[in-house]
């Protein structure tokens, strides 16, 4: 079977206990039952769980590290810190194999491969720990609320970074390099995964340890603030009747007193600038749909129908005005003209009989109007009695054509 | 309208260029050039460019304190005066509400609705919500609810510019740069007048009778 089958059989397997690994992982330990009594066997098989004790299993360290780094958790932080050791591993293993002189291909490879691994774990924490760090200081510690957690999240890990800084400034890596040149592969790699990205690495921890410094500045400041404004509620509250002191007439004023007057400004359109004109279509335009926009509605045209469509109608004179001017005519006629009464009861209509009162009102109406004045004098015969309060009451009217009676009045 | 003249027409009118209530002002005079500028122009009508200690907002001051500028002067503190027992009530009553250790900041959110739940939950917060009733005429509800007392409170401090609504839609509100000014006025007075950090005790529990 080849290696490539091994490692895939080996996920299989392991993918079929899943449930276990991740019980073991979360818990810390899996308690043995009979559900998970094979997974369990199985696992112990493969070398990834270690009894504890009373029927309880652990995750072999190996496996949770492997875990801490996959899930990227709080504990890689922790765990993967300490490079001390995982540095004096590589350095002790580079030793034995520089020492290495008479031992099988198969024995030197073996010690290749392990102080392969143990630069590509020192590299990976470095990187993990910086991811983590960088997340913190992006998200300024969200997991947390109040400002002292925040405050006391970003001192601990000013802390840690201050470690990394200084476990990467004292490293003798460059000492490691030298005894590693004959070995090219080594060399190369010690090299590209470490050394090259060694000053990477220090500046953005150094840049991440400023940000934490400027954080907690803040942070500080933000909870001198909230304290000075509990203090001056707290104040407030034992004084309700206290006021500040006149601040505004002191020789020197406050800053913040120093507000300068509102200034009104108003503009008017330069009329002789075609600037304005855009503006102002721009602005009629954009008032278009506004409230108060008033629609004007249009009656739609109408059509005129021929003459012959509607039969027309003829209006008849009404009795009274065809007793007017019978009476204008016979008034006309006779030069000394025609008493009202008198005339309405001789040739009135008998069919239409008017009242007095209404015929001698219809005829001092008409006769008295602008276009008759010329040609017709209204004469009327009247008297002020004392029970009608000033008024003139009017016993019968004449109409007689002005030039042929001298006018009396 | 370009974006120098908006900052000093808005400056000139007195008002505080902010993050919230002009942003595209407020950027612009993030910019040392435009600043300049922007000062240089102020100066020739007797004014300055002044911005408040957190560089949040940024408001136009008297160039040179002469003789006619102590009534301005009176009447700003007349003002401060006036609002700051109200705004720093509901500043307190804010952070109460979500039991904050700190003070609101210039862009941070007040939901009304979230608001005024937690202090309905809360005896001492709606006891002091009430009290706004005593800074004046201004703050005098509709009627007694928490409700129209909080309305009022946003009200004001809204026509004061320390709070700006989030968007028509919603009923969140936004404080503004005029916060950071706030906060200067209240360092001033804490360093200034006889206030001691004298800390409130909290009641203490009452004892059982033991016959």
């Amino acid at each position: 079977m080849s290696a490539l089958a091994d490692i895939a059989n080996l996920l299989e397997r392991m993918h079929k206990h899943s449930a276990v690994i991740a019980q073991a992982y979360h818990q810390g330990m899996v308690s043995r039952m009979d559900e998970n009594a094979a997974s369990i066997e199985a696992l112990r098989s493969l070398r990834l769980l270690t009894p504890h004790f009373d029927d309880t299993y652990v995750l072999r360290s190996s496996v949770r590290r492997f875990l801490d780094v996959a899930l990227n958790t709080e504990r890689l932080f922790q765990s993967g810190s300490n490079y001390g050791a995982l540095l004096e591993s590589l350095m002790a293993t580079i030793q034995v194999y520089l020492s290495l002189s008479t031992a099988s291909e198969d024995e030197r490879d073996r010690y290749e491969s392990e102080i392969r691994e143990y630069i590509v774990e020192i590299a990976d924490s470095i990187e993990d720990d910086l991811l983590t760090l960088e997340t913190l200081a992006a998200t300024r510690f969200g997991v947390v609320r109040t400002i002292a957690e925040k405050i006391a999240q970003n001192a601990f890990y000013q802390t840690r970074a201050r470690r990394l800084v200084e476990f990467l400034e004292g490293l003798s890596f460059a000492e490691l390099s030298e005894q590693l040149e004959p070995h090219r592969d080594l060399h190369r790699m010690f090299q590209h995964i470490l050394m090259a990205r060694l000053p990477v690495f220090l500046n953005n921890l150094s840049s991440i340890l400023q940000r934490l410094e400027r954080h907690l500045f803040e942070y500080r400041t933000i909870e001198q603030r909230a304290s000075r404004i509990r203090m001056l509620g707290s104040h407030y509250r034992r004084h309700p009747d206290w006021e500040p002191r006149d601040w505004a007439d002191v020789v020197d004023p406050p800053g913040w007193l120093q507000l300068s007057a509102p200034m009104t400004i108003i503009g008017s359109p330069a009329v002789r600038l075609t600037q304005p004109d855009t503006a102002l279509v721009d602005i009629a335009s954009s008032i278009r749909d506004g409230v108060n926009e008033s629609v004007r509605r249009l009656k739609p045209e109408g059509n005129l129908l021929p003459p012959t469509a509607i039969a027309p109608i003829m209006l008849a004179n009404s009795p009274m005005r065809l007793a007017l001017h019978a009476y204008q005519r016979e008034s006309v006629r006779h030069p000394e003209g025609v008493w009202a009464r008198g005339w309405a009861s001789r040739e009135g209509s008998p069919a239409h009989p008017f009242r007095p009162d209404v015929w001698l009102l219809s005829v001092i109406h008409e006769f008295s109007k602008r276009e008759y004045r010329k040609r017709l004098f209204v004469e009327t015969r009247s008297a002020t009695l004392p029970e009608c309060r000033g008024n003139e009451v009017v016993f019968d009217v004449r109409v007689t054509r002005r030039g042929l009676v001298p006018d009396a009045r | 309208m370009n974006v120098f003249a908006e900052v000093v027409s808005a400056l000139l009118r007195g008002a505080f260029v902010c993050e919230v209530t002009a942003p595209a002002g407020f950027r612009f005079l993030r910019n040392e050039e435009s600043r300049a500028e922007v000062d240089a122009y102020l100066r020739r009508l007797g004014r300055s460019l002044a911005t408040t200690p957190g560089n949040l907002a940024y408001y136009a001051a008297i160039l040179l304190v002469q003789g006619d500028d102590r009534d301005r002067i009176r009447s700003v503190f007349k003002e401060i005066k006036h609002q700051v027992r109200p705004v720093l009530q509901m500043i307190t009553l804010c952070m109460d509400a979500i039991n904050a250790d700190s003070a609101p900041s210039v862009g941070e959110r007040v939901e009304f609705g979230a608001l005024l739940n937690a202090i309905a939950s809360k005896d001492h917060l709606a006891s002091r919500l009430q009290q706004f009733q005593l800074f004046g005429q201004s703050f005098a509800p509709s009627d007694a609810s928490p409700k129209a007392m909080l309305e009022k409170v946003i009200t004001n401090l809204e026509k004061w510019d320390y709070l700006r609504r989030a968007s028509k839609e919603s009923d969140g509100y936004v404080f503004t740069g005029k916060l950071d000014y706030f906060y200067e006025v209240s360092d001033f007075l804490v360093d200034h007048e006889d206030i001691k950090d004298i800390e409130e005790a909290a009641p203490e529990p009452e004892t059982g009778a033991l016959f």
